[in-house]
C-alpha cells in the first residue's frame, strides 16, 4: 500500500484536485491435459497500475506495467497533460468512502502448495472419466484448469482504501461425441472462488458430456411457432443482452430497450432479476467495486416490473441516483465500466419436468450459437441445439434451426420460471419457458 | 474532413516536440526516427541464457518474446470527450515447445532474473530430459509490409481529437433522427523482438489505428444502431486515405435506414452478401476449420482433405498477411515467420492450412506465418490474418437481378463457429429483402446459421468488387484481423432466423 499511496501523493503534488490509484497483482497458473498428457502449462505473475487524474473537472486515465520511479513520474505527468486536453465534466467525480460489509469469503489459496503433478493427475482423471463416459465419445480436445490469485488495491484522495484478495478457479472439459458421421462437442467449464466449491470431476463430466450425447445427430424441425424452454446451460444468451440493457449508462443514452421504462411491467410477473455482488463465495462477489463503492445486492426486476438500473458513480450522479457499486475493471489497464456481477434470473416455483409434460410442441434449448438477446431493441434471435418436445415427451435432438421473438413476445411471454438454478458462472439462469417463438428451418 | 497533406504534416511537426509522450515512445523515435531496440530490454547473452534454460529439460525449441506497447485512446460520447487514456505495457514471454506441447511463462517488465525464472517454469513441459540445443543467432530483417510515414505518437492529441470531433458532427448532421454518435479512437505503437533456439533473431515496430463509430437513431420508440469501423497497421497518414466524416455518415445512414425495417423472415433462402466485413462469414464458417491446431487435433471437418474438392469451383479463399498495411498484416508473425499470401482453397480444391511452428511440424508442412498472439501474456497459436474470398467474374447488379427472392445482407455484426460441427452463426445488422430481383425493404432482428461446408459448395455467384472489412477475432485471445469478400451469393445452405 505504501507504493500506491506514494503515487496518489505524486498526483496531488502535481496539482490534481483529486486522484485515484488502482493496482492489480495476480498469480496465475493454467494447465491443459490432452490424451492423458500435459499439453500446456502457463505460469505468470501479471500486474499493473492505473491512475485517474482529476483537475478542474477534467480527467484522464493512464496505466502501466513499468513501476520504476521514473516511469511512474512520467505517467503522472502525462495523465495531467492529457486531462488538460479533455473537456470538463462536472459529473466526473470520485466516490467517498462507504461502509464495507462482511467478509465474503472469496479468497482460497489452499491450492498454492499442491504440487503441479497432482493437478495434472486431477486433469488426467477428468479427461479419462469423460472419454470413458460413453462409447460415442471418441475424441478429446483436452481437460483444463486455471487458478488465479488476485490482490487489488484501490486508493483515492477522498479517503477510500479498498484492499482485498480474491481467488478464481476454473475447470473445463472438451471431448467430442460422434454418431453416424455427426460430431458434437461435449464441453464446458465451471468456476468457483474456492476450489472445494467446484463440482466433483464425475459431475462436471456428467453435466457437459451427457449433453453432447443428447444433442449429437440433431436435425432441423419444420419452421413455425414453438414453445421454447431455455435451460440453465445457456444463461449468457439472455443475461448478456439483459445486462447491457440494465446498464444505467445505456439507459441514459437511449441505447437500451429498457430506457425510460423504470416502473413499467415490461415482462411477465414471473420475472425477477438480481445482480448480487455480495453473495458469499459468489463467483463475481467482491467487497467493493473498482471505484471503491461498497457492493450490494441490486434487485433490478421485481415481478416483471423494472425497478432499477446498474450505476457507477458518474452515471448515478447524472441520473439522480446512487451508485449501485457496479463499476468494474476487466484488468488493471481497463477503465471502470458498468458491469453486472452475480447476475441472474431468480428461480421460481415451476418444475422443469412439469413444464416438459405440459408442452405440446416445443424445443428444450441446451446450446446456443450467437448473441441471442439484442440489448438495443430487445429482439431475440440465435441458432440453437436442443431437444424437440411433443405432447410432453422428449422426441429427438434438433440442430440447424434458429429461434426468434421480438421483445414483447419474449418477455411478456415468459410462461414458466423453474427452481433449478445453479451458480457455476457469473451469469445464471433457471429453466425458463417462453410461450411462443418463431423457429426458422 | 480530409486533411490536406501539407497542412497535416505541418500541424503534426509543429507539435511533436511538445507532445505528451512516454519515455518508451520517445526512445523509439529518437535517433533514426524509428529505430527499434533503443530501449533496454535483454542483451544477446541474456537471451541466449534464457533460451538455454528453456531447453534445460529437453524440448524442440525455446523462444523469447519481448514486447512493448505505448497506446493512446479517446472516447467521444454524447458530444464530449468522455475519456482519454494513455498506457504502457512491457513484458517478456518465454516458451518451451515439445511436439504439440507448450510450456509458457511471462513476466511484466524486462527483468532478467524474473525472465530466467519464467524460463525455468516453461521448461517444465518437457519430459525427455535431454538438454536441447541452442543454435547461434542469425539476425533477420522484416519484410516491410507495414510502413509508417507519420508515427501516431508524433501526432498531438488535439489533432486526433479534431478529427474525431468533425466526424461526430458529420454523423449528427446526417439526420434529426440521429440521437447518439459514439466514437472510440485508439492507436498504439508495438515493438516486438523475437528470439528462438533455432537462431532466429528478429524485431520491428507495428503501429495500429482503430476507430469505431456507433450511431444510434430513434423514431417513435424504435431504435437501431449503425456501426462503422476503420483500422490499419499504418502511420497517421491513414487518415489521408480514408474519410472519417464519410464513415460517420455511413454509420448514421445504416441506423436511420434500419428504423424502417420490418421483422426479418425465417427459413432457408438465398443470401447475397455485400463486399467487405461480410467476409467474416468465410472467416468463421471456413477459416477457423483451416487453422493448423484444429486440424492436427482432428477437430476440424477439413482435416485430411488436402487436394479434395470442398467448395464450388468459384471459390478461391486466401489468407494473406502480406497485404500492405492492412489490419491483419504482420511483417512477420509472433514467432518470427515472415508474412505471406497463402491460398487455402483454389477453385474449390483444398490447398492448405494455416500454421504456426508447432502445427507445421506436426503436420509436416511449412510454417505459413499464422502463429499469432494477443500479447506477451499469450503463447502463439494458428490464427487468421487478412482472409478473403477472391474476386469472381459476375457483376453485383446481375447477381441481385438474378435472385428471385432472398436476403441481401449489407452488414453483419460478429459471429462464431463450432469447429467440431462446422455450424456457424451471425447476427445481421443491416439487411434487405430481395424480391423479384430487386432490393426492397430493410429487415431487422435476424441471425444467420448454417454449416461452413454447405456454404462453400453453394456459392454460385461472385462479383469482382473485393473489399476487406476490419475486425477482431477471439480464440481464447484477441488479434486484429480483416475479413473480406466481393459481392457473393450463397444459393442455399443458410437459414435466416427472423420472426416473420
Amino acid at each position: 500500500m505504501e507504493f500506491t499511496e506514494k503515487i496518489l501523493d505524486k498526483c496531488l503534488d502535481a496539482g490534481a484536485d483529486s486522484a485515484e490509484v488502482f493496482s492489480l497483482n495476480q498469480k496465475k497458473l493454467s494447465l491443459t491435459v490432452r490424451e492423458g498428457r500435459l499439453e500446456t502449462i502457463q505460469k505468470s505473475t501479471p500486474g499493473g497500475l492505473a491512475v485517474r487524474f482529476f483537475k478542474d473537472n477534467k480527467t484522464a486515465f493512464a496505466h502501466t506495467t513499468d513501476l520504476s520511479e521514473k516511469s511512474v513520474n512520467e505517467m503522472v505527468r502525462t495523465t495531467k497533460n492529457m486531462a488538460a486536453k479533455t473537456e470538463p465534466d462536472e459529473l466526473a467525480v470520485l466516490p467517498d468512502p462507504g461502509q464495507y460489509g462482511r467478509d465474503l469469503d472469496i479468497f482460497d489459496d489452499s491450492r498454492a502448495n499442491i504440487p503441479t503433478e497432482a493437478k495434472i493427475a486431477y486433469l488426467v482423471n477428468l479427461e479419462k472419466l469423460a472419454m470413458d463416459y460413453d462409447i460415442l465419445i471418441d475424441k478429446s480436445k483436452g481437460a483444463w484448469c486455471s487458478e488465479v490469485l488476485s490482490e487489488i488495491e484501490l486508493l483515492n484522495s477522498n479517503g477510500i482504501k479498498s484492499i482485498y484478495k480474491s481467488s478464481h478457479y476454473n475447470v473445463g472439459i472438451s471431448v467430442i461425441a460422434s454418431k453416424n458421421g455427426n460430431m458434437f462437442p461435449g464441453e464446458g467449464f465451471i468456476s468457483a472462488r474456492h476450489f472445494s466449491d467446484l463440482l466433483p470431476a464425475e459431475k462436471i463430466v456428467d453435466r457437459y458430456v451427457s449433453r453432447a450425447l443428447r444433442l449429437v445427430g440433431g436435425t432441423p424441425v419444420s419452421g413455425g411457432d414453438y414453445e421454447i424452454i431455455f435451460t440453465p446451460y445457456v444463461p449468457y444468451t439472455i443475461m448478456w443482452g439483459l445486462g447491457f440493457a440494465l446498464n444505467g449508462e445505456n439507459a441514459l443514452k437511449g441505447t437500451s430497450f429498457l430506457a425510460g421504462k423504470k416502473g413499467e411491467a415490461f415482462a411477465d410477473s414471473k420475472l425477477n432479476v438480481y445482480d448480487d455482488a455480495i453473495k458469499p463465495r459468489g463467483v463475481s462477489s467482491r467487497p467493493a467495486d473498482h471505484e471503491g463503492v461498497p457492493s450490494q445486492n441490486n434487485k433490478l426486476v421485481e415481478n416483471g416490473v423494472l425497478t432499477g438500473y446498474l450505476y457507477d458513480t458518474r452515471t448515478a450522479a447524472r441520473a439522480g441516483e446512487k451508485s449501485t457499486g457496479s463499476a468494474i475493471r476487466d484488468d488493471y489497464n481497463a477503465n471502470p465500466e458498468i458491469s453486472p456481477s452475480n447476475f441472474y434470473i431468480a428461480p421460481g416455483d415451476d418444475k422443469t419436468d412439469d413444464v416438459i409434460k405440459s408442452c405440446k410442441k416445443g424445443i428444450m434449448v441446451e446450446a446456443v450459437h450467437g448473441w441471442g438477446l439484442n440489448s438495443v431493441n430487445g429482439q431475440y434471435s440465435a441458432g440453437i441445439n436442443g431437444i424437440l418436445v411433443r405432447n410432453g415427451k422428449m422426441v429427438k435432438p434438433v440442430a440447424n434451426v434458429t429461434v426468434a421473438a421480438n421483445a414483447e413476445d419474449f418477455f411478456k411471454g415468459i410462461g414458466a420460471v423453474c427452481d433449478d438454478i445453479t451458480f457455476y458462472h457469473g451469469f445464471s439462469l433457471p429453466t425458463i419457458m417462453i410461450k411462443k417463438m418463431k423457429v426458422g428451418a | 474532413m480530409k486533411i490536406d497533406r501539407r497542412e497535416f504534416l505541418k500541424s503534426t511537426a509543429a507539435i511533436s516536440a511538445g507532445a505528451a509522450l512516454y519515455p518508451g515512445i520517445m526512445s523509439i523515435l529518437s535517433g533514426s526516427g524509428c529505430s527499434p531496440g533503443v530501449r533496454r530490454d535483454l542483451d544477446e547473452d541474456q537471451i541466449a541464457a534464457i533460451l538455454e534454460k528453456g531447453l534445460s529439460k529437453g524440448g524442440d525449441f525455446s523462444e523469447v518474446y519481448i514486447e512493448e506497447i505505448s497506446s493512446t485512446s479517446f472516447d467521444m460520447s454524447e458530444g464530449s470527450f468522455a475519456r482519454a487514456t494513455v498506457g504502457v505495457s512491457q513484458g517478456i514471454g518465454v516458451r518451451t515447445a515439445e511436439g504439440p506441447k507448450n510450456g509458457y511463462a511471462y513476466i511484466n517488465g524486462f527483468d532478467y532474473r524474473e525472465a530466467m525464472a519464467a524460463a525455468e517454469a516453461s521448461a517444465y513441459i518437457s519430459a525427455s530430459g535431454e538438454m536441447g540445443e541452442v543454435a547461434s543467432p542469425a539476425k533477420k530483417s522484416p519484410a516491410g509490409y507495414i510502413t509508417i510515414e507519420v508515427p501516431v505518437s508524433d501526432v498531438a492529441e488535439t489533432v486526433k481529437m479534431d478529427l474525431i470531433q468533425s466526424a461526430e458532427q458529420a454523423g449528427r448532421d446526417f439526420s434529426p433522427l440521429v440521437k447518439q454518435v459514439d466514437i472510440e479512437y485508439y492507436d498504439h505503437m508495438k515493438r516486438r523482438k523475437i528470439a528462438n533456439s533455432n537462431g532466429l533473431r528478429i524485431e520491428n515496430e507495428i503501429p495500429l489505428i482503430w476507430v469505431v463509430i456507433n450511431v444510434l437513431a430513434e423514431k417513435n420508440g424504435v431504435r437501431h444502431r449503425g456501426r462503422k469501423r476503420l483500422s490499419a497497421h499504418q502511420g497517421f497518414e491513414f487518415f489521408e486515405l480514408i474519410d472519417l466524416e464519410e464513415a460517420a455518415r455511413a454509420a448514421a445512414n445504416e441506423a436511420v435506414t434500419m428504423l424502417e425495417a420490418r421483422p426479418a423472415p425465417s427459413g432457408k433462402m438465398p443470401v447475397v452478401l455485400y463486399p467487405g466485413w461480410g467476409g467474416v462469414l468465410m472467416h468463421e464458417a471456413v477459416g477457423h476449420g483451416l487453422e493448423g491446431d484444429a486440424v492436427f487435433r482432428g477437430a476440424s471437418i477439413f482435416a485430411g482433405k488436402i487436394g479434395e474438392k470442398v467448395a464450388s469451383d468459384l471459390v478461391t479463399l486466401v489468407d494473406d498477411s502480406s497485404w500492405p498495411n492492412a489490419r491483419g498484416t504482420t511483417d512477420f508473425d509472433d514467432e518470427g515467420t515472415p508474412g505471406q499470401r497463402n491460398v487455402l482453397i483454389e477453385n474449390g480444391i483444398l490447398k492448405g492450412y494455416m500454421h504456426d511452428l508447432i502445427s507445421a511440424r506436426l503436420l509436416n508442412a511449412s510454417p505459413t506465418g499464422n502463429g499469432r498472439r494477443e500479447s506477451y501474456r499469450h503463447f502463439p497459436i494458428p490464427r487468421m490474418t487478412n482472409t478473403f474470398l477472391e474476386n469472381g467474374n459476375a457483376k453485383r447488379e446481375d447477381i441481385i437481378a438474378e435472385t428471385a427472392s432472398g436476403l441481401f445482407v449489407k452488414a453483419l455484426s460478429g459471429g462464431s463457429v463450432d469447429t467440431t460441427t462446422g455450424e456457424f452463426n451471425f447476427e445481421v445488422r443491416e439487411a434487405y429483402l430481395i424480391e423479384n430481383g430487386k432490393i426492397t425493404s430493410p429487415v431487422s432482428g435476424a441471425s444467420l446459421i448454417g454449416k461452413g461446408i454447405d456454404v462453400l459448395s453453394n456459392i454460385d455467384a461472385i462479383a469482382g468488387d473485393l473489399e476487406l472489412g476490419v475486425g477482431i477475432c477471439g480464440k481464447g485471445q484477441w488479434v486484429p484481423v480483416t475479413s473480406g469478400q466481393p459481392t457473393a451469393r450463397v444459393a442455399t445452405g443458410i437459414t435466416v432466423g427472423g420472426t416473420a
